[in-house]
């Protein structure tokens, strides 16, 4: 059973930001509450690559289907999914992860967790306020916002963690 | 082969990523801007009766409701009068709306995009169809690209990707209103000539010539910025008059002239071809 768990809370984060947080526009669209990929970063870092490019990509496909993004959130989320395991590596502990290790807070430690998402969710983001842009003379507005919603994101996710995590580490 | 295999094996990460992103961006460029097409009307279809019960969560007091039947009301009393009392628009004087104003209310709405949308609790049932144009008050808001049965997609006139046909002042020359993806309320009015004055507070209105919009329904107003000369034209700042941030009830009208205007403009353009 909580070997599911990752992918039950995929499923809830999916459900939530299609029917609550697609709704919120804060700060003039400076801070998106992509909720989605909530369930993409704590999927387990054991699982093979192409795995994850493959939920990402059905995670962004459902939504582009249910709000209308015409691909864009399939794009961004692919992009994502293949950052995955790069960053996962890039952020390496010492002596390796281990084979039940998920992306969660208390799994893997706050200076992980920070890092990981904010770099993870920028590179999304970026991705995504480009090709939505459509023109040059907005990319950079863009870029801006991929940094104002990746951070906010990030607090988003904390806040999610705090909320729903056992006060447990288990490094 | 073996080699092919390996490398294909080795890659596969990578190959996926790509055949993915490339259907994907194939999806994306087709329909970003214009989203047409079944996928959207299931879309609409899945998405409008849950757009329909937040816009209602949203709406909870009182006097919105009261609001809200006074200009349903308001809407089908001129809906009326332009059936029965003398085929003119009771908005403006001379405009020619084929005697069909149909109240809406806006479920869902995007105003940070480049390419912005807006979700109607209107479809064909109602009578709406695609390309027919969306007034809040007097001022025109877009218009109706895609419909189900009981919703329908409307591209606003804050939209990146879209030009709108605008005339300066009812006599003026017409010129291109376009939105620059920045300010939900500023546009810019492009092609007017340089001989032209211009002052701020002067209105901005439709010309009619897209078949989407009855002629001279204001778009807005020209701001109080100076104009920027580009060649032998020049471009204005326009504020626009309906509030994109606050929509909530619009009515769809229909011209009368709209396939008319198209089925000219299709000839006139294979005679180019």
């Amino acid at each position: 059973m909580v070997a599911f768990i990752p992918y039950i809370r995929l499923v809830i984060a999916w459900l939530l930001h299609v029917f609550c947080f697609q709704y919120l526009v804060l700060g003039n669209g400076w801070y998106f509450p992509a909720f989605h990929l909530y369930g993409l970063l704590l999927l387990p870092i054991a699982l093979s690559p192409s795995v994850v490019l493959l939920i990402s990509a059905l995670v962004g496909f459902t939504l582009d289907l249910t709000t209308m993004g015409g691909g864009l959130y399939t794009s961004s989320a692919l992009m994502m999914g293949l950052s995955i395991p790069a960053v996962n590596r890039l952020f390496a502990p010492r002596e390796g992860y281990e084979v039940n290790d998920i992306g969660t807070l208390n799994s893997l430690g706050f200076q992980w967790f920070t890092s990981r998402t904010i770099l993870l969710l920028f590179i999304h983001h970026v991705w995504m306020f480009s090709l939505e842009a459509g023109r040059w003379g907005l990319v950079l507005e863009g870029w801006g916002k991929a940094l104002t919603s990746a951070l906010f994101g990030w607090g988003l996710f904390l806040a999610a963690q705090w909320l729903t995590q056992s006060n447990k580490r288990s490094r | 082969m073996r080699n092919l295999w390996t490398l294909i094996v080795r890659y596969q990460l990578v190959l996926t990523f790509i055949i993915l992103q490339g259907l994907t961006l194939g999806w994306f460029v087709s329909s970003h801007g214009y989203p047409r097409g079944k996928w959207v009307r299931a879309s609409l279809d899945m998405q409008g009766t849950w757009n329909g019960y937040v816009s209602q969560m949203t709406q909870l007091t009182d006097l919105a409701d009261q609001n809200r039947q006074l200009l349903l009301e308001n809407a089908q009393l001129k809906s009326q009068l332009v059936r029965f009392i003398g085929k003119q628009n009771p908005l403006t004087l001379d405009h020619t709306i084929n005697g069909l104003i149909i109240p809406a209310e806006v479920i869902r709405s995007t105003v940070f995009l480049s390419s912005n949308f807006l979700i109607l609790n209107k479809g064909t049932r109602d009578g709406v169809m695609k390309g027919q144009g969306i007034l809040h008050g007097p001022y025109a808001v877009g218009r109706v690209i895609e419909t189900t049965e009981t919703h329908a997609l409307v591209i606003p006139l804050i939209h990146t990707e879209m030009e709108w046909s605008a005339r300066l002042g009812s006599q003026g020359p017409v010129g291109r209103l376009i939105w620059n993806g920045k300010d939900p309320q500023l546009a810019t009015l492009s092609d007017v000539p340089k001989s032209f004055t211009v002052r701020a507070g002067d209105t901005i209105f439709t010309s009619g010539f897209q078949g989407i919009f009855p002629s001279e329904i204001p778009y807005g107003l020209v701001t109080a910025n100076p104009s920027v000369i580009d060649g032998e034209f020049q471009n204005f700042e326009v504020q626009l008059g309906a509030p994109f941030q606050q929509l909530r009830y619009v009515h769809v009208v229909e011209t009368g002239n709209r396939e008319t205007v198209n089925d000219l403009m299709d000839e006139s353009q294979s005679l180019f071809q």
